[in-house]
């Protein structure tokens, strides 16, 4: 190419080590580069892009203490910092493919791998530019928000065969999505698979009939490009939205522990899993998944004090259902509440969400004087404002644990009142609630009753037992599936469907309720007619046995 | 006392190891490099040796690679990214790597890959695979190495080739058959060509799976191995 690409050429270095800055800078000087500066860290590089665009970053992906190159990639892109036409170059003494493996949403444009020399450093970089070159009206298309000028661009590349036409087919992919031309997208990437098997184009078909909410189709495709390929990280991540989309949050939880544990570096697929274990009540998964997402949201524009507090609270309820696998976490807690203020700062808002998360972990660990004291501190110094509803929620199961029910009830009520009417915060206060009051979890409890119960009356109790042992797993607290499973169980036992492990599991559905069905509950006379029934069957089971 | 195992997947440790031992050895070339970049050309001697010291580096380098990808390769902790790719930059990008080594021993390596010869490929992965094989070849050769790349019955060929003593006969018959090719009192283990025929196997299109043949007396006077991808 010719010396004034990179004449013109606005490049930064970043790098921890001044030997290797100065090497990259020397070389590109001797490639003509005039305008070349340098960064040593990540926040350096930050200041410096959000100071002037470059048109290509080089970046070493280890930069010491603080963020890594990836991390730094993430935010400039987050940040808009960088236009579509610049180049981010990643460089490691690693293989890029572990790199790859963490990447969530962004990848760099190119890896380069130590060790580099001035004439491989000059090759790739002249090959980048001429890649830039030619596609460079499409990226102006970009830069203007003109997708469909974009659009038409990249498909005047591809019908010409370009060189790059791959690279445009990509591109193209990802703005016909993008854009919702799932029809046209889905054209496309036929076209692609006409000629090779390749997964991104599989990943691309199946978000294609995703859109267009075919919801089989997508899920086929996907699982084909995970045939292909059981590493490709985007097809994981797809098929999870699918999953959520269809409702089914048990498949798409073990999706994303799948993905996760090819792949643990990636912070957003990290607070994915902890959010959606910890919908569906999975409190060891939750932990881990949070716990995760803390250490790796230490330098990253992803971290949220939400992530957090989220951690602590999955803390308290793993607590309370298992003291011993809660205490694994005692540490860990103490740790990241102690570091909450410095993170976050210590506002009022921030300071009552840390206490109200921290009251609910010294509730669910017991220690009980301490969460009494703090919480009748809390409420003194929220006297007549409105405090924040997560905060509230925590003051509610703390109670909880406790056993402070009056005051539980009065809280409950109180927040009820308030928030009538704000579906997604009933949403969030259905998690301290025995039945839920959101529109959406109220449609799915009664989804599943129905399912359960058609199951139920047509004698199959095997179906019935499956659909509420899942219900009672997502509503823990909810006492009318777990009576319903109780009633599945022993239908399943009269019919001979099931043996010991139905009996053991009716038993072990019995012990959960005995405590949360007491007398005077509304349920309390359908519950001891269950019970008598189960003694007689598990007479039963014992004399046949012998 | 009994006798009791390490509490650890002994190659998990070496794995890991050979990771950081390839990273050390990357500072290590990328110092070299700064420090023959910033010597005078006058001083030839001290040319020749840097040479030697690069060109060892590299090939502790490259074995390195081959080991952890071999141990990703059992472990399937191996990425696999097929797509389409133009060979000509595969190629040029490992000369570039090489350009020293090849000037320093005065080795003419010869090009033949027109420019729109594109395949579908994991081009790290081949990447590696034409870089050790360059290597290699350097070192057997007297003074040629061609390379060249073309679809041939809609698969792809890239050839290496060199005019040095060429491939022994029990190599020829079964180039993959790690108990033969391994001859430490040679210095050299053909790891370099399990690697080859591994990478190849990784590629797959249908029931065509790739693969790596051996001959001498191709198109140069000595050996010959050609990797062809589905």
């Amino acid at each position: 190419m010719s010396p004034s690409g990179f004449a013109k050429t606005r490049v930064l270095v970043v790098d921890d080590f001044d030997n290797f800055r100065m090497t990259v800078m020397r070389m590109l000087q001797e490639f003509g580069a005039e305008q070349v500066d340098t960064a040593s860290s990540g926040s350096d590089a930050l200041r410096k892009c959000r100071a002037a665009f470059y048109d290509l970053v080089l970046c070493d992906y280890n930069l010491g203490h603080g963020k890594s190159g990836q991390q730094v990639l993430e935010q400039l892109r987050h940040e808009k910092l960088l236009k579509n036409s610049a180049l981010f170059v990643l460089i490691s003494a690693e293989s890029s493919k572990n790199i790859v493996m963490a990447a969530y949403d962004y990848e760099p444009d190119a890896y380069l791998t130590k060790p580099i020399t001035a004439m491989t450093l000059q090759q790739r970089l002249e090959r980048l530019f001429r890649q830039r070159a030619e596609m460079k009206p499409i990226y102006d298309a970009l830069d203007e928000d003109n997708i469909n000028a974009a659009i038409d661009r990249c498909r005047g590349l591809i019908d010409s065969n370009s060189r790059y036409r791959s690279h445009c087919q990509k591109l193209l992919g990802q703005l016909l999505l993008s854009s919702g031309n799932y029809v046209a997208a889905e054209g496309l990437y036929r076209q692609v698979l006409d000629s090779r098997e390749l997964d991104w184009a599989q990943v691309g078909l199946a978000a294609a009939k995703k859109g267009q909410n075919d919801w089989m189709a997508a899920q086929q495709w996907v699982e084909q490009a995970l045939g292909v390929s059981d590493m490709c990280m985007p097809a994981y991540d797809l098929l999870a939205s699918i999953q959520l989309e269809r409702g089914d949050f048990a498949a798409q939880q073990k999706t994303l522990e799948k993905a996760v544990d090819i792949s643990p570096l990636s912070v957003i697929r990290q607070q994915n899993l902890g959010a959606l274990a910890f919908r569906n009540q999975d409190m060891a998964v939750a932990t881990q998944a949070y716990k995760s997402s803390v250490k790796l949201g230490e330098h990253s524009c992803y971290d949220t004090p939400q992530v957090h507090l989220q951690f602590v609270r999955a803390c308290s309820e793993l607590s309370r259902r298992d003291p011993e696998q809660g205490k694994a976490y005692a540490r860990d807690v103490m740790r990241v509440l102690g570091e909450f203020e410095n993170r976050f700062g210590g506002g009022f808002d921030n300071r009552l969400l840390l206490h109200s998360a921290a009251c609910a972990f010294k509730a669910a660990t017991g220690d009980v004087a301490g969460a009494k004291s703090l919480l009748g501190d809390l409420r003194e110094r929220t006297e007549g404002q409105t405090a924040a509803l997560e905060a509230r929620i925590d003051w509610v199961s703390a109670c909880d644990a406790m056993g402070e029910r009056e005051q539980r009830d009065e809280l409950i009520k109180a927040l009820l009142d308030e928030f009538k009417g704000d579906q997604q915060a009933l949403e969030s206060i259905d998690r301290v609630l025995e039945s839920p009051v959101s529109d959406k979890n109220r449609k799915r409890v009664a989804d599943i009753n129905k399912k359960g119960i058609a199951c139920y009356d047509s004698a199959d109790f095997t179906g019935a037992v499956a659909c509420f042992t899942q219900a009672a797993a997502e509503f823990p607290k909810h006492v009318g599936i777990e009576l319903n499973l109780l009633q599945a169980l022993l239908g399943s036992l009269e019919a001979e469907q099931g043996g010991a492990e139905q009996l053991d599991k009716a038993l072990a559905t019995r012990d959960r309720l005995e405590q949360r069905v007491p007398v005077g509950h509304a349920q309390a006379s359908r519950y001891a007619q269950l019970k008598a029934k189960l003694a007689e069957l598990a007479h039963q089971f014992s004399s046949d046995g012998q | 006392m009994t006798e009791q195992h390490l509490p650890v997947d002994f190659s998990f440790v070496l794995a890991s190891s050979v990771h950081d031992m390839k990273n050390s050895v990357g500072m290590l070339m990328q110092t070299l490099e700064q420090i023959s970049a910033s010597l005078s050309p006058q001083d030839p001697q001290q040319r020749d040796q840097l040479a030697v010291l690069g060109y060892e580096a590299a090939r502790i380098n490259g074995e390195l690679i081959q080991l952890l990808a071999l141990y990703r390769m059992e472990n399937k902790r191996m990425l696999v990214q097929i797509d389409e790719h133009y060979l000509d930059e595969i190629i040029n990008e490992q000369l570039a790597r090489n350009d020293i080594l090849f000037r320093s021993r005065s080795i003419d390596v010869e090009v033949d890959c027109p420019e729109d010869v594109c395949w579908y490929l994991d081009a790290e992965l081949l990447g590696s695979v034409v870089n050790n094989l360059l290597v290699n070849a350097a070192r057997y050769c007297k003074s040629r190495i061609k390379i060249a790349a073309a679809i041939v019955n809609d698969e792809l060929h890239l050839v290496i080739a060199d005019d040095g003593r060429g491939y022994p006969d029990f190599m020829l018959k079964e180039p993959m058959a790690t108990s033969n090719s391994v001859s430490f009192s040679q210095g050299n283990t053909n790891l370099g060509l399990l690697f080859a025929g591994e990478i190849a196997r990784l590629h797959r299109r249908g029931e065509q799976v790739g693969r790596i043949e051996l001959a001498n007396q191709g198109v140069l006077p000595g050996g010959e191995i050609r990797v062809i991808l589905p």
